[in-house]
């Protein structure tokens, strides 16, 4: 009888561990797949094409008078410069080509930089300067997908000539694309980047944090070692769990009403976007500071209070410390899943289009995944490799705040033997 | 509680003491004194409620949930269960140590600081380290863990760990000790140093102890109470109690028929 039941259960942990590992390979190929997906799109998001070009500053291409002041430079036609930049590099290929098609091909970041340049140092007019222009989104999207291959739906054949005249004369270059994380949001893909978002991030969750740790492990200990055992509190801690699966988007709801229209705070500010995540992330920092702190042996709190510790110094020195890695990792994982929390952060207005960094918490801001939300939106194709690109971002942000809290786990293990 | 600037008489005078979890009486109106500067042993067969009169004693009872105590338990003449009295003070002049070794998961060093820094009694940093050193030579774990202070204490064998929780006990500088059972996981070398440190312990301050061995009550306990069901049966200096138990279940325990 024992022989055959033990074949039996042999049978049984057999197939379990066959079905375990199934579904450990099915997840890690998902993951694996999406993560392919999104790094053989997004890593183009890295790299632009730029043209170098050598750009004269002439008076009379510029449309201003040769001792121009600044205000009247900024007047100044540098658009027809950069044409005329184009058309000189492409010779003779660029004959055939109207002025439409050659402002397609450059990206109205080459005459930012001429302004910008001249305002720097108005004794450039009159002189020529030698500058890498990035390509238009249409441009680059061009060189990137097929650069050989002709009827592109975008470019004419005359523009798809001109780019190959510049490639043949050596004038184009791949480069990494700065502007991608130094800059906010543009019109133009090409110019576009996740800076804004970024920092709406970075101010939206430090505001969460800031808020809900101290407020969340206060609540929690509170309920755990101080509040009465009574139906009130049951109540309460009903609630608090209930919170915990409200859908984010509620959250957004009451920071409109609440933090935007009753108190009159700054719509599109990470300071609202913060309160609404730190709202949103308080039931979940409660509900594992709770479980850290039950998961203590009483026989902790019993040998401080043995040794004339009151419930407030018993919970401060040795229970907290204790609890912490579990507290730690409980804080990260709800502040992962507020980074990547979009449907709040547009209700309360996030969603703007903002082209200048925040400065402050209060300034209006955008956040990275609604930047991801919003290029994804986009007509234009470039926006998809953004789209992307930013998603790439999002998700090292995500894996290394996940590391932090494996760390945190595995420090403390070390510690407890 | 009068605070320690003179030494005051660490006796206990317990009267109709009664413990109680929920509904269930586990110490049952028990009148014992417990004299000071002297070893007092806890006897008798286990779940008899030892661990649950000895915490009574400094009110650690009533910290688990649905706990009650009924009854008085006079220390050095005042009561501490009278209305006013902040069992955080009760515990801060009368240590204990738990049945079960309770290392804190911190370094053997702030274990040991755990009380004097509390209790604000090291007043500097040298001072500290001297109380610590000390509480640590008393229970003969010094020597052994001089070199690794700054080692988390769960690393330590079990029978260390109880040392190093004497130890943090006794480096509160209570007026009493109770320490339940603890040489239960102590060789013989250390059992012998620690019933040395019990009584030098007794000669400034009172001390009770748990005990299942006959042999340990014998060498250390100037007075023995005996429990049985949660009553005390019996008390009475070693010789008496073990020569000539008056109550037939002491006599049973001793020839090993109960316990
Ligand atoms: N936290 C608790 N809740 C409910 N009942 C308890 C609790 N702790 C102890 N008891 C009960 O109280 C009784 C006395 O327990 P106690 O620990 O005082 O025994 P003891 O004499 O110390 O035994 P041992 O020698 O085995 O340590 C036992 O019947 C036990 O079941
Ligand atoms: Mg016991």
């Amino acid at each position: 009888m024992s022989r055959k039941s033990q074949r039996r259960r042999r049978f049984a942990e057999r197939a379990f561990r066959a079905v375990a590992t199934g579904a450990l390979v099915f997840a890690a190929g998902m993951f694996l797949l999406l993560c392919a997906g999104i790094a053989a799109l997004g890593a183009e998001a890295f790299l632009r094409h730029e043209a170098r070009l050598e750009i004269a500053l002439d008076a009379a291409v510029l449309g201003v008078s040769a001792q121009a002041s600044a205000a009247e430079l900024g007047t100044a036609d540098f658009r027809a410069a950069v044409r005329r930049a184009v058309a000189e590099a492409a010779a003779p290929a660029a004959d055939t080509v109207s002025e439409i098609e050659l402002n397609a091909l450059i990206s109205p970041g080459a005459e930012f930089a001429l302004a910008d340049a001249l305002s720097r140092n108005s004794g450039l007019l009159g002189r020529s300067i030698t500058i890498d222009a990035p390509l238009s989104d249409a441009a680059d999207r061009y060189l990137k997908e097929s650069p050989d291959a002709r009827g592109y739906a975008r470019l004419s054949a005359a523009q798809q000539d001109v780019i190959a005249a510049l490639k043949a004369k050596g004038r184009l270059s791949r480069a990494f694309n700065a502007d991608f994380f130094a800059s906010g949001d543009s019109s133009y893909p090409e110019l576009a980047g996740v800076a804004a978002g970024f920092v709406g991030s970075m101010f939206s969750v430090g505001v969460a944090i800031l808020i809900a740790l101290p407020l969340g492990v206060a609540t929690a200990v509170f309920l755990e070692e101080f509040a009465p055992k009574n139906a009130l509190v049951d109540f309460l801690e009903i609630n608090i769990n209930n919170l915990a699966a409200v859908p984010s988007i509620i959250f957004g709801l009451l920071g409109l009403v609440v933090f935007i229209i009753a108190l009159g705070m700054p719509r599109s500010a990470p300071i609202v976007g913060g309160l609404v995540l730190a709202l949103m992330t308080l039931p979940t920092i409660i509900i594992v500071t709770r479980s850290s702190l039950q998961a203590l042996p009483s026989s902790l709190k019993e040998g401080a209070l043995a040794l004339g510790a009151s419930k407030l110094d018993a919970v401060l020195n040795p229970l907290l410390p204790a609890a912490a890695p579990g507290i730690a990792t409980g804080v990260i994982i709800g502040v992962a899943r507020a980074l990547g929390e979009t449907a709040p952060l547009i209700l309360i207005g996030m969603v703007a289009f903002v082209a200048t960094p925040p400065l402050n918490p209060l300034e209006p801001s955008s956040a990275l995944p609604v930047l991801v939300y919003l290029w994804a939106e986009s007509p234009e194709t470039a926006f998809a490799e953004k789209t992307a690109g930013a998603i790439i971002l999002l998700l090292v942000l995500l894996i290394v705040l996940n590391g932090l809290a494996a760390a945190i786990r595995r420090r403390a293990n070390v510690y407890r033997r | 509680m009068p605070d320690g600037s003179q030494r005051l008489e660490a006796t206990f005078k317990c009267r109709k003491l009664s413990a109680y979890f929920g509904d269930r009486k586990i110490v049952r109106e028990v009148d014992l004194d417990i004299a000071d500067r002297k070893v007092t042993a806890f006897m008798g067969p286990s779940g008899c409620g030892k661990s649950t009169i000895l915490r009574t004693l400094n009110r650690m009872h009533e910290s688990a949930p649905d706990a009650r105590v009924e009854g008085s338990v006079l220390f050095s003449g005042h009561e501490l269960y009278a209305r006013g009295v902040d069992p955080v003070d009760v515990r801060a002049r009368i240590g204990m140590v738990f049945q079960k070794p309770n290392p804190f998961p911190k370094t053997i060093f702030d274990n040991v600081a755990f009380a004097p820094r509390l209790l604000g009694l090291a007043r500097t940093r040298s001072d500290l380290e001297r109380r610590v050193e000390e509480a640590l030579v008393n229970v003969g774990l010094w020597t052994e863990v001089k070199d690794r202070l700054k080692d988390s204490a769960l690393g330590l064998s079990g029978g260390q760990q109880q040392r190093l929780v004497i130890a943090r006990a006794i480096a509160a500088e209570p007026a009493a000790l109770l320490l339940d059972e603890p040489c239960s996981a102590l060789d013989p070398a250390s059992t012998a140093r620690i019933e040395e440190l019990i009584a030098s312990l007794a000669r400034r301050l009172s001390v009770v102890v748990v005990t299942h061995s006959l042999a340990q009550a014998r060498r250390i306990a100037d007075a023995i109470a005996f429990f049985h069901n949660g009553e005390m049966v019996e008390f009475g200096p070693p010789g008496q109690l073990f020569e000539a138990p008056s109550d037939p279940r002491v006599k049973d325990y001793l020839v090993g028929r109960t316990g």
